[in-house]
């Protein structure tokens, strides 16, 4: 009898419970939206309107940062002195506005303190070929060292007199019922966006990250891409520590440490959200997002302090991992 | 002229392979380098009469043995990925430390402590080896992520805060002399003699130079590629968990995220063993060279009162000079 089961192809029998090409694609959204319904069910106020614009709140300075990230790891570097960066905006705009200078000047100044970290950056690696890691990593102990000398060993810098509210704004303030830095961070979004895919620009950065032997050959201005990315990183992050600086009325030394790895880890995370598996503004988005509700979720679940950068690291590292096995095993 | 008959004397094949050149590169950057160790010698002995004190210098060696013994794990993970590094030998160092120091406060016997962590070690590097083989992360990601567990792990084991223990065969080791000599040092001669016959004169540090010289070829010729990739990352753990040990014995116990900062200098180490050799491939003998010269500079900074801020600023701006000497080297041999 001719049922048809025979014609069937041996490969369909052993068909796999799991589609690994959907994992690739959608494991990480997946993942996201399964700790977002478990966190609902578990955590007590966890899906109320408070702890979403709480959480946002969180992940903005962290979103801001990754967007700088993002730009550097498209075009195939790292930054690991992010963090300086981020402090330099607050520290300078903090002593700054402690001299008596008026928000606007203070804000340009620290941003300016990014300035020069991502053009040391840049011209380590783009002028004198520097591996990436290695150059950022010697000036990010170069800085932090400079940090803690000019703060006396990591006193605190308290403006006399408190901080402008204009300069506070940047902080504290709202836009209707929306806190600034969601705002700013909303601002960035789509300006790191439309540079870097909507613009010819955005390609020349990819194309520098995929070949830079090739673009070169092709035209691009591969060091000056390379540098401009530094630069812009340290600059974005620089923002991100002045709106931390209004935020805390204060400038703390050492406060951009732990971005750096929240910053990467977003951006990888952001890797396995796009289809060819490249860092993408929107795919940073999602994992600083990622980020920021674990740890939302886990101080709500009353998680000890410090077995929560364990399992921070742990997911972390299982949905990288689980991205990047889905990834050989697609056909 | 045989294939490894360069101009200046020869040098094993391994090495010109996994540089990718034919010819030795000018000797000025490492007449520097050398020159580099023994000024700031003369420079710490006029600026204190403390710095070259018998006492002093044998204090270095203790200091110098723990880094140099982490340097040859992140010399191997250097050959064998071509220039990337293991970002966890601190965080794998003190979780190490803290499996041994916790066990001995429990009343474990010594060796049983020293197992534990040793095997730690190996398991962390293990890890991180399986990650970059199999799972396919860069082993730059992999290992930020095994550090950032492992200082976690660290932390819940030590809660948080020093946990004092005085073994007297750890503090024998790690701070005692042994005929004259710190017993330190003789455990780094081991080591260094373990990891100089493995990379500079057996099959499988052949087999690891040509990996991290041309992946493609060393796959192609039959390598089992995968299988020493692991090997150099557990080899890494391994001397962590190592390191881990004699740390116990030089704090009298634990201070969480103690070994932290060791990771600049280890990296400072293994990069400073690339600039050494005349084609800029990394050595086990040069990370030894390296490790010495970052005991040197550490214990010397401490000698003439320059304050801790700056010491990390010292060895930013080192790490950034060593690496750009070796960035422009090597840019100018692709020239000529």
């Amino acid at each position: 009898m001719h049922t048809g089961a025979e014609n069937r192809p041996i490969v369909a029998l052993r068909r796999p419970l799991l589609k690994w090409t959907f994992v690739a694609e959608y494991g990480t959204l997946a993942a996201f939206v399964t700790m977002c319904l478990v966190l609902s069910a578990i955590a007590p106020g966890f899906l109320t309107f408070d702890n979403i614009l709480t959480i946002l709140r969180q992940i903005s300075v962290l979103g801001i940062i990754s967007l700088g990230m993002t730009l550097v790891m498209a075009s195939g570097g790292i930054d690991l002195s992010i963090g300086e960066a981020l402090d330099a905006g607050a520290l300078v705009s903090i002593s700054l506005i402690a001299a008596g200078f008026g928000a606007v000047p203070s804000i340009l100044g620290g941003l300016a303190g990014g300035l020069v970290i991502g053009a040391i950056n840049g011209l380590l690696v783009a002028g004198f070929g520097v591996m990436p890691f290695l150059a950022t990593l010697g000036v990010h102990s170069m800085v932090m060292s400079l940090e803690m000398v000019y703060t006396r060993g990591g006193l605190p810098i308290y403006p006399y007199g408190g901080v402008p509210a204009s300069f506070n704004f940047l902080g504290r303030g709202f836009i209707g019922p929306v806190p600034f830095p969601v705002v700013a961070l909303a601002a960035c979004l789509l300006l790191f966006y439309l540079m870097l895919h909507r613009l010819t620009l955005g390609r020349y950065v990819y194309a520098v990250g995929e070949n830079p032997e090739a673009s070169r050959l092709s035209g691009v201005n591969v060091r000056l891409v390379t540098f401009g990315s530094y630069v812009i990183a340290s600059v974005i992050a620089a923002f991100a520590g002045i709106i931390l600086a209004s935020r805390v009325s204060s400038g703390q030394p050492l406060a951009g440490e732990p971005y750096l790895l929240d910053s990467i880890a977003a951006v990888f995370m952001g890797r396995t959200v796009s289809r060819e598996g490249k860092a993408s503004i929107l795919g940073s988005l999602v994992g600083a997002a990622f980020l920021g509700t674990v740890m939302n979720g886990m101080t709500l679940l009353n998680v000890v302090f410090y077995m929560q950068t364990f399992i921070k690291g742990a997911l972390l590292l299982g949905v990288l991992a689980l991205a990047s096995y889905a990834r050989t095993r697609r056909t | 002229m045989s294939s490894n008959t360069v101009r200046g004397g020869t040098m094993s094949s391994r090495k010109l392979r996994w540089a990718g050149v034919r010819n030795r590169s000018h000797l000025a950057v490492r007449v520097l380098t050398i020159g580099l160790f023994v000024g700031v010698c003369v420079l710490f002995a006029a600026m204190s009469p403390i710095f070259l004190m018998p006492s002093n210098l044998l204090n270095i060696v203790r200091q110098t043995a723990l880094l140099a013994i982490m340097s040859f794990g992140m010399v191997s993970v250097i050959i064998v990925t071509h220039g990337e590094a293991d970002m966890s030998v601190g965080g794998i160092t003190g979780l190490s430390a803290a499996v041994a120091v916790v066990l001995l406060v429990r009343g474990a016997p010594t060796a049983l402590s020293i197992l534990a962590a040793i095997a730690t070690g190996l398991a962390a590097g293990l890890l991180n080896g399986i990650l970059v083989t199999k799972v396919g992360l860069l082993p730059f990601l992999a290992t930020l992520a095994t550090m950032n567990m492992a200082m976690g792990l660290e932390q819940v084991l030590t809660k948080g805060t020093y946990v004092p223990f005085a073994d007297p065969f750890i503090g024998f080791v790690a701070n005692e002399n042994f005929l004259g000599v710190p017993a330190s040092a003789f455990l780094l001669l081991l080591v260094y003699l373990a990891f100089y016959s493995l990379l500079d004169h057996m099959p499988t540090g052949r087999k690891i130079y040509a990996i991290g010289g041309n992946l493609q070829a060393a796959r192609a010729s039959g390598i089992d590629v995968a299988k020493y990739t692991v090997l150099t990352f557990a080899l890494s753990g391994l001397s962590c968990g190592l390191a881990g040990v004699l740390l116990v014995g030089r704090l009298s116990g634990l201070t969480p995220l103690a070994a932290a900062p060791l990771l600049l200098d280890v990296l400072l180490a293994g990069y400073i063993s690339s600039i050494l050799s005349s084609v800029g491939a990394p050595s086990v003998s040069g990370a030894l060279f390296g490790a010495m010269l970052v005991g040197v500079l550490s214990n010397g900074l401490a000698v003439i009162r320059v304050p801790t801020f700056y010491v990390n600023l010292v060895k930013g701006l080192l790490i950034i000079i060593v690496v750009a000497a070796n960035a422009l080297q090597r840019r100018r041999r692709s020239i000529s």
